[in-house]
């Protein structure tokens, strides 16, 4: 018997510049420092890119639960 | 809504808490405001602290924020060669084991008791400024935004800092100078003679840059984590790769099963040109103040806050106006205390991440035969110069 998957939570919020898990991200702010560009903001909930981002990557390697990736459709993009 | 204080610290972690209390003791009107809905939880942090910080913050001991009390540091080579040093001359990080939830409560209770204010689940949203002086900040509390003025804005807000950056303070790091780290709390860990009596640090290959920490919580659970450095990690996730590997080679921890996972990042740069500006002041981890080989900073951060809290209070006794001139002193007085450990300890590192693990395993067997007496950057040098002038070419001119 093929098992079924009924629902889906979306859980990736992807705003063209770059793409956060929240059901990943531990709001730890490592990736908020290491921005060199200060593009990250961060609260309790949830985790944005403004426009300053120049997708460096940096974010990317520093986040220790890999909620961070690059948009869908970037040739570095990990995101199925 | 507008209310006017004499000192907002932003952040109530140590630093914060710290600065925040030494302010009231001076008779400062202070308020001292948290993001977090709780102090000093969710937890981002290896734990260990030096026992002789506690004196110099003077923060009394309380046995609710101290988990476990080791004996030492035992430091570990990638072959397995061991050195084992006595917890006085073992770092800053050395001695005591934090339940650190516990640890930031009661430094923000230390901050009330002293007289500040302080308000959790509200969050810095902005500076205020005048004529390129700060004058307060803006902050969401709850459902309510609004103005808070103050005459100096103390930015204890950790590695994250925005309030500096807010200021035009300049805290940007390289990617050899950020650490991203990963911890895992596992309980059901063998036992080990040793275990839990020293907090053991692995170098070598097993974390790039950077080292493997196990610190013990009580007699079956620890503290394992890791930091690499920024420059050497290559893909996304690969913290999580590199700690899991070591956790699957440790015999100890092949039943061991989890409790917390922590993240976050370190600073391991060199001190920071600036720290204060006209109306403004930065502390703790926002300032850099962490020690970059050891990524500690809990101490650190105690001792800038308490200096800076000082200097607060005798700004206010004499009427100061908290300008960058007024200010001077903390700038001064930290620096005193901690720039030329942090520089150090920046160039040691720097030359350290250069080794392969033959040279650790050489290193460490040399360390633990010569019996040195404090694991000072100074002294291994002069050991290893003596055994191994080849290993010791890239040192020489710290020696």
């Amino acid at each position: 018997m093929p098992t079924e998957l009924v629902s889906l939570r979306p859980n990736v919020r992807d705003n063209g510049l770059m793409a956060i898990d929240d059901m990943l991200c531990m709001h730890c702010g490592a990736c908020v420092g290491t921005c060199p560009t200060n593009a990250i903001f961060l609260n309790e909930v949830y985790l944005t890119f403004n426009e300053d981002c120049t997708q460096c990557g940096m974010c990317v390697k520093v986040c220790p639960v890999g909620a961070i990736d690059y948009p869908h459709g970037h040739k570095l993009t990990q995101l199925k | 809504m507008t209310l006017k204080y004499d000192v907002v610290v932003v952040g109530a972690g140590p630093a914060g808490s710290s600065a925040a209390r030494y302010a009231a003791l001076g008779g400062c009107n202070t308020l001292m405001i948290e993001k977090r809905q709780e102090i000093g939880s969710p937890v981002r942090c290896g734990e260990g602290i030096a026992r002789h910080f506690l004196d110099d913050c003077g923060i009394p001991y309380e046995n609710k924020w101290v988990a476990q009390e080791v004996k030492g540091a035992k430091i570990i080579s990638p072959a397995g060669n061991v050195l084992k040093i006595d917890e006085k001359h073992a770092g800053n990080e050395v001695g005591i084991v934090l339940e650190r939830d516990a640890f930031d409560k009661a430094c923000a209770k230390l901050a009330a008791k002293a007289g500040s204010e302080i308000w959790v689940k509200t969050t810095a949203v902005g500076l205020l400024k005048d004529d390129g002086r700060v004058t307060g900040v803006r902050v969401k509390r709850l459902e309510e935004e609004f103005n808070i003025e103050a005459d100096c804005v103390v930015a204890a807000d950790g590695y994250e800092s925005q309030v500096g950056r807010w200021a035009g303070m300049k805290t940007l790091m390289k990617a050899g100078d950020i650490t991203g780290t990963l911890q895992y709390r596992l309980t059901n860990i063998e036992p080990d003679p040793d275990f839990p009596h020293y907090c053991e640090f692995f170098l070598g290959t097993c974390a790039p840059a950077g080292y493997i920490w196990v610190f013990p919580k009580d007699e079956c659970t620890a503290n394992v984590g890791l930091g690499i450095s920024l420059d050497r990690l290559k893909n996304k996730m690969d913290l999580k790769m590199y700690l899991d590997a070591f956790c699957k080679k440790d015999p100890r921890m092949k039943r061991a099963q989890f409790l917390d996972m922590v993240t976050g990042g370190v600073s391991t740069c060199p001190p920071i040109k600036e720290t204060v500006r006209d109306g403004i002041a930065m502390v703790g981890d926002a300032a850099r103040h962490i020690d970059p080989i050891t990524g500690g900073g809990i101490g650190n951060g105690c001792l800038a806050g308490m200096i800076l809290g000082k200097v607060l209070s005798e700004i206010k006794e004499r009427g100061g106006t908290y300008s960058k001139e007024d200010l001077q002193p903390y700038e001064k007085g930290w620096r005193a205390e901690l720039e030329e450990t942090l520089y150090r300890n920046w160039m040691a590192k720097n030359k350290l991440v250069t080794l392969s693990d033959e040279d650790f395993d050489k290193i460490i067997a040399t360390l633990s035969t010569a019996g040195i007496e404090k694991l000072s950057v100074h002294a291994m040098l002069k050991v290893i110069k003596e055994r191994h002038p080849d290993l010791v070419a890239k040192f020489a001119d710290m020696i």
